[in-house]
């Protein structure tokens, strides 16, 4: 940094400005007389010019006679002739709003006209509209080429972007987040297939501080950022404290938002616990017992001689039941147990402010209470804090800081595959059992005067509470169990400007984003799975990112007709990582108001951490021709060093545009045509560059049986990685051409681009044979590539005075495809199923499937049951044949209508759920009697026999091509449930198209507004996610088993999505 | 212009700015370790190739256990892909035989011979187990940087090898016990390398050399059983256990399967008679509460039930086996050791045999010639003594002699291999091809 400062003192010293002629000032300012920094004041004629500073001031030096144009950036251009006068302010008018602009990689904004990437800016209010609490969610479906899902309902759950396609296998997917300049993490943690759906660092920042998101899809306007920027960017602007000299305007806003549930697995109520057709309350869990209407329909009769149980939620007693009467079922009490409505409270204060001509504030507060869906420790609970200052300090050097705070807690509940996730428990209960009581003592006799409380019934072989639960009841697993999480975070963006000369600045930035975020888990005693005894741990999470960027920004004209903007730098960047956790299992004193670490013998106290240090630096240029007004010629490059690659890797960029029509005017007012070649990358992740030795344990670790080597005096065993020294960059080339164009008047905005882009030297994890002695090499083998067209719109279909139409919608349709895989049948990406095979979608699913014969039909065994093929093999892609958003705004007076739809046609989902279902007898399909025709032969593999003719069974009549076949338990619960060979039944069309908001606001009367000294307000209802059109069986198909993981179209178990309606208010004083 | 082309080269010395390498030296790991750590791994792998999953599916496979649900359902009908076995070759090959040989090297760059007889024992297991049940697999070229794509070599070959690398073992460490952090036995390293020597030898047929390893074992006792200690402390209990009371409950049980069906009183088959009470041993291997599962509180399936990968069954019924034809004296008197022992082990009754017992109207006669019906009764009682692998190996060599259950009915034999597993087929250049599970390996051939 010392460098850094001391480079800063020579600029200072090198600069001076000239001054001859006579001298003209003035003020530049829009039509409310706010004034405009960085205005263009140039002679006509000449390449003479200058920038108005940061009060709109300027001072040039002219003759007589000399015609001065004033332009800014969104307002049109002013002319005045220079007389005798030496001072003359300009007022600019607004262009129409068609003069769009977006904002660069470093931070700069540039007219959309003459930008020539296909970078798309989405303003503020249209996120703030969306009602979503996370700002990546309210991106959804508004601009092509940005695919966003939301992991889950579970309140702060984070979500997954992806912009075009997946470039890599193993770096990251997300884009690159650049916030006033800065890049700052986009974490998320804890990406596996169990465990709690966690946050994302993606929804610390409120809707409230943005001012807009251009987002950067090609890799030619990210290539400044080399290896960071191989998945496109996220750059985000923040309010800049924009109001009179010496005026204060104040911005706030209330929103409560009413969520639920927005698809729900359906539960069959026909049949009890148990197997075979008989009811058994100690059965694995399943529900294949008898006809719940066949029973005699009195009371069941226990067994009141030995153990039972007291429910604390009830009172009631439990006994063993030795004959099962009743008809009761309670598939609505233990719906009930778990899912409430939601409230999302969410409150914002922005308060733009200038003390004086020279300073510019904003400040912020905003506060988020969500309180979740399922009923229990679900909640989510963020506060922020924003400052930004900017300064003029002397005429030529301002500074400005940007500094937020944000401070979130939650509380989660476990979900996915765990035998402590909720909906494992709650689905897979028996529609006659009552989970209410899911806590209480137990007493193993009579005699048993004290019992045992705080045990733990469940339907699974654990009516009465007697031992730890195999699964948790739901209602353990949401009050008893504990999952907080807390968040603090810094963000720090200081920043000094200096005007060198009249057309050269240098600009110094520094970032820094901190923060940690703490995390528990606690299961008390009794809890199931590996916790029976408790287990407690904590993960504690620190991660510090720091860039410091300084750049020269030099503006020429060359000739008459070219003029030169080239910006040169050097950024660094720093990226620290740290986590410690700790873990306590098999608790000394069971108590579950203390939750202590240590609370436990020596050997099942364990603590470990990890740390990593990752830095990058790297020169830059950018160079921007403009030719004769409209043609545009962008050159770029990146020279960076980072810590995994040895050598230094170039990454250049080259775009181009043609303005060919500007007349603003008739049919066609506009059109450009532009075409890019960039290329960007990804660094290899830290270590993998050796091969190490730790610790090791022996066993079955997929099965979950294993014993661990520091029991037996320490083991050390080299790892099963190889390491590999010459990892080189993955290397992601794009071209694109592209066309942005408006019609009539300037009326209908559309944008087109085609791009295709080739990731080559794809690190691979290459599974090696484990007969090296390693079961894998990381090496720079894969390719994988990624084609497209995008296409938006925007037509101001009707305008006037009082009414405003609009539509506007975008299209993407794209393939990304893994090219080569060499070595490799498939690696598996998470979530089951999802892997990567070459030669197909990059999301497939590979997985057992069912024999085909030459012409596609299922090969099926002499009993006409399908014949599953020996190996793996593809089942479907999660990739959509295209995706679309469509939305419409009307505006008429105070009224305000709006709504977004988004679709997604032609993707596959695995239903894990949905398949398990299957499996416990749970899923109404299971559910059905059927009469066999004929003989009926049920599956050999299964429990193998026959349905005779005439007789009515349970389950369907199937026919896999070889002949009628009797899907009854036995198929079920082998192949044809979850838990068996093959997935290819599973795997669903999983199209969508989603209402995802439709708002109606109403701009409230000075009648309402004077008495409260309000300049402005609106009140609004917006609902979300509540209408869905999908085949996809039971759940909404945007949900994630892996969070923010690559894998996609996987759900098994997952905490459900939900629905919401939202009023809002919003006042402007 | 000037001005900026000056600033341009102030930027532009930056460009020679470098990243500390050090940096991708992984903070997290260490890039070494001690040769003890090491060669304690090699012995803690152990549990992954007899103890843990290897022996639920080999015991299913034999109708020792039987596999009930989930996955383990289909387990039990045979319904396997490639894909099933990946974690037991690995275990075999990559955490087993190329870890053994991390420590020989290390120990012959130390000088220390002990190590390396035991990691050269240890290889050897390594090899000669994973070459039993997936045939022919890859053995010299094992763990070579200089080949990334390994050649399979016959199966005989690599159980040969391994044979001699237990050989090379013992005179080495044959001196040291062999009680240690992970095993707990009274043996010394000798006569566990002979123990194993003893199975291989079986396995191939060599019968006289089975006989003799088998008898320099000199397995006296239970006590000289080479048990994997296991103790209530997690991740230190006995793996049927965690599998059973922890992480799978119901996947695998004994319930009606052959073995217990000839231990359960109750049964047709039984196998007890004037001199067999075969009670103690159904209740030390079926939970008594249900008679279904596994015994997890006091039987085999304990939680701190060490579990033998080589024990004093096992060999002595090895002598008994392979001393029939030469010496059946011999070979009754290894039978009733068994027996003896196992009335303290099961309680319940297990008189001494006499040679009448096998002869013609004996109580163990099965209608068989003497020597027959002797070797039958060895065979059953090692099938109901010694769990998982050892086992598998003699129903594929002796074509199900006992006639254990064949449990899926497009089949009349039980699997005779492992499928080859997918994580070779799809990496390795020299993968020979799959063979079904149903064709037998080359020296059970």
């Amino acid at each position: 940094m010392k460098t850094l400062f001391r480079l800063l003192m020579v600029f200072l010293l090198t600069a001076q400005v000239a001054l001859a002629q006579r001298t003209i000032s003035g003020v530049v300012s829009d039509a409310d007389g706010i004034p405009l920094p960085g205005a263009t004041v140039v002679i006509q004629g000449t390449s003479t010019g200058v920038t108005t500073d940061f009060d709109g001031n300027f001072s040039i030096s002219a003759d007589n006679g000399d015609v001065l144009i004033v332009s800014f950036v969104g307002y049109e251009n002013s002319l005045v002739t220079v007389g005798s006068g030496s001072t003359y302010n300009f007022s600019l008018q607004s262009d129409n709003e068609l003069e769009e602009v977006v904002v660069t990689a470093l931070g700069l904004e540039v007219k959309k006209d003459e930008d020539v990437s296909s970078a798309t800016l989405i303003k503020s209010e249209v996120i703030q509209r969306s009602g979503e609490s996370g700002l990546i969610q309210g991106l959804a479906g508004k601009t092509s080429g940005v695919i966003v899902t939301s992991n889950t309902g579970d309140p702060g759950a984070g979500g997954y972007v992806q912009i075009r396609g997946q470039n890599t296998i193993l770096g990251a997917s997300t884009p690159l987040i650049i916030v006033d300049g800065v890049p700052i993490s986009n974490a998320t943690f804890g990406s596996s297939t169990a465990g709690v759906s966690e946050s994302s660092r993606l929804n610390d920042i409120p809707a409230s501080d943005i001012a807009s998101v251009t987002v950067l899809k090609g890799a030619a306007a990210t290539a400044l950022w080399g290896s960071g920027a191989a998945n496109g960017a996220l750059v985000i602007t923040t309010n800049q404290g924009n109001a009179g000299v010496g005026e204060m305007s104040i911005d706030f806003s209330a929103s409560l938002s009413i969520d639920e549930v927005n698809r729900e697995h359906p539960k069959q109520d026909l049949y009890g616990q148990g197997f075979g057709g008989n009811w058994n309350s100690n059965a694995s869990g399943l529900s294949w017992g008898d006809k719940i209407a066949d029973r005699s329909g009195g009371s069941d009769v226990y067994d009141t001689s030995g153990p039972y149980f007291v429910g604390d939620i009830t009172g009631s007693t439990y006994y063993p039941v030795t004959e099962k009467n009743s008809k009761q079922t309670f598939n609505k009490e233990n719906r009930d147990q778990i899912f409430r409505t939601g409230y999302t409270q969410n409150y914002s204060l922005g308060i733009n402010f200038r003390a004086n001509e020279n300073s510019n504030t904003y400040l912020s507060y905003s506060r988020l209470d969500q309180k979740g869906v399922i009923n229990g420790k679900s909640n989510y609970l963020r506060n922020t804090f924003r400052i930004n200052q900017t300064t003029k300090l002397t005429p030529w050097l301002e500074a400005r800081i940007n500094a937020s705070y944000i401070g979130s807690e939650s509380e989660r509940i476990q979900q996915s595959s765990n035998l402590n996730g909720l909906y494992l428990g709650y689905l897979r209960t028996s529609p006659d059992f009552n989970n209410t009581d899911h806590i209480g003592t137990y007493y193993s006799g009579p005699n048993d005067a004290v019992g045992t409380p705080l045990s733990h019934r469940s339907y699974r072989a654990r009516h009465i509470g007697q031992a730890p639960a195999i699964y948790n009841n739901p209602g353990w697993t949401i009050n008893e169990l504990d999952n907080p999480n807390e968040v603090d975070r810094i963000i720090l963006a200081p920043q000094v400007n200096i005007t060198l000369a009249d057309n050269i600045t240098v600009t110094g930035r520094y970032g820094l984003d901190f923060y940690s975020d703490r995390r528990e888990e606690y299961y008390p005693v009794k809890s199931a799975g590996s916790y029976t005894n408790g287990g407690f741990f904590k993960d504690d999470y620190e991660q510090r990112i720091e860039n410091a960027n300084i750049f020269v920004n030099g503006n020429f004209d060359l000739t008459d007709d070219i003029n030169l903007n080239a910006i040169v730098g050097y950024v660094y960047e720093n990226s620290e990582y740290y986590r410690f956790s700790s873990s306590t299992v098999g608790f000394l004193n069971p108590d579950p108001s203390k939750q202590l670490v240590g609370n436990a013998e020596n050997p099942n106290i364990g603590a470990s951490e990890y740390k990593s240090t990752n830095q990058k630096n790297s020169t830059y240029f950018n160079t921007t021709f403009t030719i004769a007004e409209d043609l545009i010629v962008d050159l770029a490059g990146r020279l960076e060093n980072s810590t995994t690659v040895s050598d230094q890797v170039f990454y250049p960029s080259a775009q181009v545009g043609y303005i060919l029509d500007n007349s603003q005017s008739g049919t066609l007012s506009f059109l450009k045509l532009r075409a890019s070649y960039g290329e960007v990358g990804i660094s290899p992740s830290l270590y993998l560059n050796r091969s190490t030795f730790g610790p090791s344990t022996a066993g079955s670790e997929g099965w979950g049986d294993y014993i661990d080597g520091a029991n037996y005096g320490g083991t050390s065993r080299r790892s099963s990685v190889q390491g590999n020294p010459n990892l080189t960059v993955e290397k992601v080339t794009e071209y694109e051409v592209g066309a942005d164009a408006r019609f009539f008047d300037n009326s209908l905005t559309v944008g087109l681009t085609y791009y295709d882009r080739l990731t080559t030297d794809g690190i691979l994890s290459l599974e090696a044979p484990p007969s090296t002695g390693f079961t894998s090499l990381y090496s720079n083998v894969a390719e994988i590539s990624n084609k497209g067209i995008e296409f938006d719109f925007n037509y101001n279909l009707y305008n006037n005075a009082d009414t405003a139409i609009n539509i506007f919608g975008n299209y993407t349709a794209a393939e990304n495809v893994v090219e080569k895989l060499p070595g490799v049948s498939a690696v598996y990406m998470g979530g089951f199923v999802a892997s990567i095979v070459e030669g197909e979608d990059f999301n497939s699913f590979y997985g057992g499937y069912f024999e085909k014969d030459g012409n596609g039909n299922i090969v099926t065994d002499a009993d006409g049951f399908p014949v599953i093929a020996a190996e793996n093999g593809v089942t479907g892609s999660a990739q959509p044949d295209f995706r679309a958003g469509l939305g419409a705004s009307i505006t008429k007076g105070p009224w305000d209508f709006s709504f977004v739809f988004e679709t997604s046609q032609g993707n596959e989902m695995w239903a894990g759920t949905y398949s398990v279902l299957h499996y416990f007898g749970i899923h109404p399909n299971t559910a059905v009697e059927s009469v066999a025709p004929q003989d009926l032969p049920k599956y050999a593999g299964g429990f193998g026999g026959t349905v005779p003719a005439g007789t009515t069974f349970r389950g369907n009549i199937g026919d896999f091509g070889g002949g009628l076949v009797a899907l009854e338990e036995g198929w079920y619960r082998t192949d044809g449930g979850g838990f068996g060979s093959q997935d290819e039944l599973f795997i669903f069309d999983a199209s969508f198209i989603k209402l995802r908001e439709v708002s109606l606001s109403y701009d409230l009367p000075s009648s309402i507004l004077t008495p409260i000294g309000a300049k402005g307000g609106s009140f609004g209802i917006t609902g979300r996610n509540f209408l869905l059109q999908t085949d996809f069986p039971d759940i909404d198909p945007e949900i994630s088993l892996v969070g923010a993981g690559k894998a996609r179209g996987v759900e098994y178990f997952t905490n459900p999505n939900t629905e919401s309606f939202l009023f809002n208010l919003k006042l402007n004083f | 212009m000037k001005k900026f082309i000056t600033l341009l080269a102030i930027t532009s010395l930056f460009i020679g700015c470098e990243i500390d390498e050090d940096l991708n030296d992984n903070p997290n790991a260490f890039t070494d370790a001690p040769i003890g750590l090491i060669i304690n791994h090699a012995l803690l792998n152990v549990a992954a190739v007899a103890e843990a999953a290897p022996a639920r599916i080999t015991s299913m496979f034999t109708d020792q256990l039987t596999g009930f649900d989930r996955q383990y359902a289909t387990w039990n009908i045979y319904s396997v892909n490639s894909n099933s076995y990946n974690e037991t070759w690995s275990d075999g090959l990559a955490a087993g035989v190329s870890q053994a040989q991390v420590a020989k090297a290390k120990a012959v760059e130390a000088g220390n011979a002990q190590i390396q007889g035991i990691a050269e024992i240890l290889e050897g297991y390594y090899f000669a187990e994973t070459a039993l049940v997936f045939g022919d697999i890859p053995f010299s070229e094992v763990n070579s940087l200089d080949f990334p794509d390994p050649v399979y070599e016959s199966q005989a070959t690599v159980m040969n090898g391994a044979i001699a690398l237990i050989q090379s073992g013992i005179q080495k460490a044959g001196s040291v016990s062999a009680a240690n952090n992970v095993f707990s036995t009274s043996s010394t390293w000798s006569q566990i390398g002979n123990a194993l020597l003893a199975r291989y030898n079986l396995a191939l047929g060599n019968n006289s050399a089975a006989l003799a390893a088998a008898k320099a074992a000199n397995f006296t006792s239970t006590a000289n059983d080479w048990d994997i200690i296991h103790t209530t402390t997690n991740y230190m209990e006995n793996l049927f256990w965690m599998f059973e009371v922890e992480e799978r409950q119901d996947y695998l049980r004994v319930q009606n399967s052959y073995m217990s069906d000839l231990i359960n009183p109750a049964s047709s088959i039984y196998s007890g008679n004037a001199k067999t009470d075969e009670s103690g041993r159904f209740a030390w291997y079926v939970d008594q509460s249900n008679g279904v599962s596994m015994n997890t509180t006091d039987g085999f399936a304990a939680v701190d039930r060490n579990y033998p990968v080589v024990s004093f069954e096992e060999v002595q019924l090895i002598i008994a086996e392979t001393a029939v034809g030469t010496s059946p004296d011999e070979a009754l008197a290894a039978l009733n050791a068994v027996r003896a022992s196992n009335n303290s082990k099961y309680g319940g009754n297990f008189d001494a045999y006499t040679t009448a017992d096998f002869a013609a109207g004996g109580m163990v006669n099965r209608g068989l010639s003497t020597s027959a019906a002797m070797t039958m009764e060895i065979m059953i009682e090692k099938f109901k003594s010694v769990i998982g692998g050892p086992t598998y190996h003699d129903v594929r060599r002796n074509n199900n002699l006992i006639g254990t259950r064949v449990k899926n009915t497009n089949t009349n034999v039980i699997p005779q291999r492992f499928f080859y597993p997918a994580s070779e087929s799809s990496s390795n250049e020299n993968f020979p091809g799959l063979i079904d599970q149903f064709v037998k390996v080359p020296i059970f051939n």
